[in-house]
């Protein structure tokens, strides 16, 4: 036999069809493939993330570095712009020499500027204070 | 291997089914000649075409792409010692027939086959390749890896000893 008549009664051959149960468990395509991330693109991931975290941390607890000079403290006038009487309550009530006493606590809330001697900075605050006082009771 | 769930049909049906149809029967003969038991040569062949489907994005992918990777999976299953030991237990078992049946009594045929099967399995490799798997010379020296000389010389070699065993049985 020579090689044209072998290789004709090769091509002959037809390869066997697919095992049924071989076709059976492959009657569906594939699904498509999850995308997942590489081990070493993870890995990159995490070490910059914690580079970054390294960094964070470095920044918060190293004091830092001296920047330019604060600029010195300057003096302040207060410029009082209105009270207001919030509260009063009578404390106690005597009689001297005929006549009545009562001594009051009054609760004042004083709005105030503060202004910066050499600059155009104005501060606008608030505070309270109590005062007491003694007065005479009018009956009428 | 758990079958394909038939809720993630989402591409070509007709595709997958027209690639098995067409090419199918001769990857999994070269899949057969690349494995020691048929279950091996199932679980090679799904792994293969799937690997194979995937990466051509959910169409049909190159022929020679595919046969190079069934040729990387069943090396990869082959080192696996557990398998080894399984694969020598079950060959014994059942060698089922790499050819379709003649019905017409030619028992030319059946020596051819169990001659080709009979090959040393670089030789039938080549013989494979070339007859079945329709790839060109430099194509299977790219695939196993030699030179185009070494397959070729592969092939011819092949045709020798098959020569030879059938004069042996019909002079």
């Amino acid at each position: 036999m020579n090689d044209d008549l072998l290789e004709a009664a090769l091509r002959e051959l037809r390869p066997a069809a697919l095992p049924a149960d071989l076709r059976a468990r492959m009657k569906c395509p594939p699904p498509p493939e999850l995308v997942t991330v590489p081990w070493w693109r993870s890995a990159r991931v995490i070490v910059t993330a914690s580079l970054a975290a390294a960094a964070a941390m470095a920044w918060m607890l190293v004091p830092p570095a001296a920047g330019p000079a604060d600029p010195a403290p300057r003096t302040v006038r207060i410029q009082q712009i209105e009270s207001t009487l919030l509260a009063e309550r009578t404390l106690a009530v005597e009689e001297h020499d005929g006549r009545v006493w009562e001594l009051v606590e009054q609760e004042w809330r004083d709005d105030s500027i503060a202004l910066c001697s050499s600059s155009p900075v104005r501060v606008r605050y608030s505070e309270t204070r109590l005062e007491r006082l003694c007065q005479p009771v009018d009956f009428q | 291997m758990k079958p394909f769930s038939p809720t993630h049909s989402e591409p070509p049906a007709d595709d997958w089914q027209g690639w098995l149809d067409s090419q199918g029967e001769s990857l999994f003969l070269y899949t057969r000649q690349q494995t020691r038991c048929e279950s091996d040569a199932k679980d090679v062949f799904q792994d293969a075409l799937t690997e194979s489907w995937r990466k051509a994005g959910g169409r049909i992918p190159d022929k020679a792409l595919v046969l190079a990777t069934i040729r990387r999976r069943a090396i990869d299953l082959g080192r696996s010692l557990d398998r080894r030991t399984r694969r020598e237990q079950v060959v014994i078992e059942s060698r089922p027939d790499w050819f379709a049946p003649d019905f017409s009594e030619n028992d030319t045929r059946d020596h051819l086959v169990a001659a080709v099967q009979a090959l040393p399995e670089a030789l039938r490799e080549v013989l494979i390749l070339k007859n079945w798997g329709d790839l060109t010379f430099p194509a299977i020296a790219r695939m196993t890896g030699v030179s185009v000389a070494t397959a070729t010389s592969r092939y011819r070699y092949a045709l020798e000893r098959l020569r030879g065993t059938l004069t042996e049985v019909r002079p």
